[in-house]
């Protein structure tokens, strides 16, 4: 009688409250919440309570609240990512207009021709650059710029940057190599623009990331598989840092469009080596949930470094810098080297019929030549200096290949299957 | 490339517990079907974005069903196995099958000493 009267009363008639009611609308689709809800009182209540007890039945529900949030809103940006493609033209062409604006803000830019590091020390001078011009030395100390001492970082953060033609004093601290003795001097740098050299990096930069951008953008308005949907990520994610971006005023803006270039791009990565995992066949450790989390561990990973770095460190002369700076090149390398291994094993695997249909032969070429170049770079800077080498500016502009040769493999694989070679 | 033809592990798990359920495979029941025979803890809303997957593939269809009081008066949708659905699962461990096949002494479990 009593167990009859606990199931009567159940979790109260107040349950789900107003605040479970709302959650649930967050993520379910108003076609789907009747039921889900249903389903989760029907458990909560005619099984986890009587078997566990109250608190727990209600803990048990929230549980299932938080857990399902997530599989289903993936689900469902999924499905309608794949169900508008024609949608991903607006922030593709967004992004478009963005590097077009970059490009056009590359012939403000103003150049001093000067790096410094966290201590403040001139690390390098370029040979006849505005700095070189005004007498500034590697190894001098930087003591303020502008009349703002560079431990201001605030200041100097929100303070513009500089125009072409503009002249800005440094105070910088000299010390002399023979006697150890230290002078201050006031060195006026006349900024310039851009060196040619840098602008034609800029260039090449961009058309790749252009490349990558509208071969994405193709394959995906073409077929909406997986595979498709990673690869234009891959592209959103490369032409964010490929193309070159203008300049942005304010201080807290332009590091919050920084950010999310920066995740984009490791995103980019993160896609890459999942595309090379599932294209042009679903390679089979990639049933095991672990490894899929593992591709896209990093992002959060550099979430939480980035928000910690923020909150309490500071930016330029934050310990979290170097192991950071580290840590990102490890996963660049890692990304890398596993996206090739990934796409030799797919080739390796195939038959030659799979080869030409899948469009792998594409793929590796596109690889192949598109890094040549580079590497024998790499190789003859071994011998001498890079810099002296003919058409070194261009070197990188065969990495567009890459995104073509890509786009150009998926789009034969997704033609229909008469067209596929058997045998 | 076979589009979406291969089946996951879920997908697969979520399959069989819709057969083994027969008429009353819906959501939560598919849940305790899987928790209580893989010992797999699996969210609602896996369930749900997996049937939902399978249903846009045409392996599974659904069909609203009765309300109860048991549920406050709100709806159940049932699921039920298509055809393309049965085919995709039979290959999916067909090709287990062949695999375990491959592994010697398939008598005993696999990993024991020969």
């Amino acid at each position: 009688m009593s167990a009859g009267a606990e199931d009567c009363a159940g979790l109260g008639a107040a349950f789900p409250g107003p605040f479970a009611q709302s959650a649930l609308r967050l993520f379910l689709p108003a076609d789907r919440r009747e039921e889900f809800e249903g389903d989760l009182i029907e458990e909560a209540e005619a099984i986890v309570l009587p078997r566990y007890g109250r608190r727990t039945a209600l803990l048990w529900f929230w549980w299932q609240l938080a857990a399902s949030a997530p599989p289903i809103l993936v689900r469902r940006l999924d499905k309608e990512v794949r169900m508008y493609p024609q949608r991903w033209i607006v922030p593709a062409a967004l992004l478009g207009l963005w590097g077009l604006w970059g490009f056009v803000d590359d012939a403000k830019t103003p150049n001093g021709g000067f790096d410094w590091d966290r201590n403040s020390t001139v690390l390098a001078v370029a040979p006849g650059g505005p700095a070189d011009r005004a007498g500034l030395q590697e190894g001098d100390r930087i003591l303020a710029m502008d009349g703002i001492p560079v431990s201001d970082l605030a200041a100097l953060r929100r303070q513009p940057r500089t125009e072409i033609g503009v002249t800005r004093v440094l105070v910088v601290e000299r010390t002399d190599a023979a006697t150890g003795a230290k002078t201050s001097e006031n060195i006026g740098i006349t900024y310039s623009g851009l060196p040619l050299r840098d602008r034609t990096v800029n260039i090449v930069a961009g058309l790749i990331g252009f490349a990558f951008l509208l071969s994405g953008l193709t394959v995906f308005l073409k077929t909406q598989s997986t595979p498709a949907l990673l690869f234009a990520l891959v592209g959103f994610g490369f032409s964010a840092i490929l193309l070159p971006s203008p300049y942005i005023g304010p201080y807290a803006l332009r590091i919050a469009t920084m950010s999310v270039f920066f995740l984009a791009f490791l995103t980019g990565f993160a896609c890459l080596l999942h595309f090379l995992l599932v294209f042009p066949r679903r390679k089979k450790m990639m049933e095991k949930r672990f490894i899929r989390w593992m591709i896209y561990m990093p992002i959060p990973v550099f979430v939480l470094m980035g928000i910690v770095n923020f909150l309490v460190m500071d930016l330029r002369v934050g310990s979290l810098r170097a192991p950071a700076a580290v840590f990102l090149g490890l996963i660049l390398i890692s990304y890398v080297i596993l996206s090739l291994a990934a796409l030799v094993h797919s080739f390796v695997t195939a038959g030659p019929g799979e080869r030409a249909a899948d469009g792998l032969n594409f793929m590796l070429t596109g690889v192949v030549v598109g890094l040549l170049p580079m590497t024998a770079m790499i190789v003859a800077g071994m011998f001498v200096r890079t810099d002296l080498l003919p058409g070194g500016d261009w070197i990188f502009l065969p990495l567009i290949l890459i995104p073509i040769s890509f786009a150009a493999a998926l789009l034969k694989s997704a033609r229909p299957p008469q067209a596929t070679v058997t045998g | 490339m076979p589009k979406g033809k291969n089946l996951g592990d879920l997908e697969q798990l979520v399959i069989l517990a819709v057969l083994r359920l027969g008429e009353g495979a819906y959501g939560m029941t598919v849940r305790r079907e899987i928790e209580a025979n893989s010992g797999r803890r699996v969210s609602l809303g896996a369930i749900y974005a997996t049937l939902d997957r399978l249903e846009s593939k045409g392996f599974v269809s659904s069909a609203v069903g009765e309300t109860t009081s048991a549920r406050r008066g709100r709806a159940k949708r049932y699921f039920r196995v298509q055809a393309l659905g049965a085919r995709a699962l039979e290959d999916a461990l067909a090709d287990l099958d062949r695999m375990r096949r491959g592994v010697a002494g398939m008598d005993r479990p696999l990993g024991a000493e020969a």
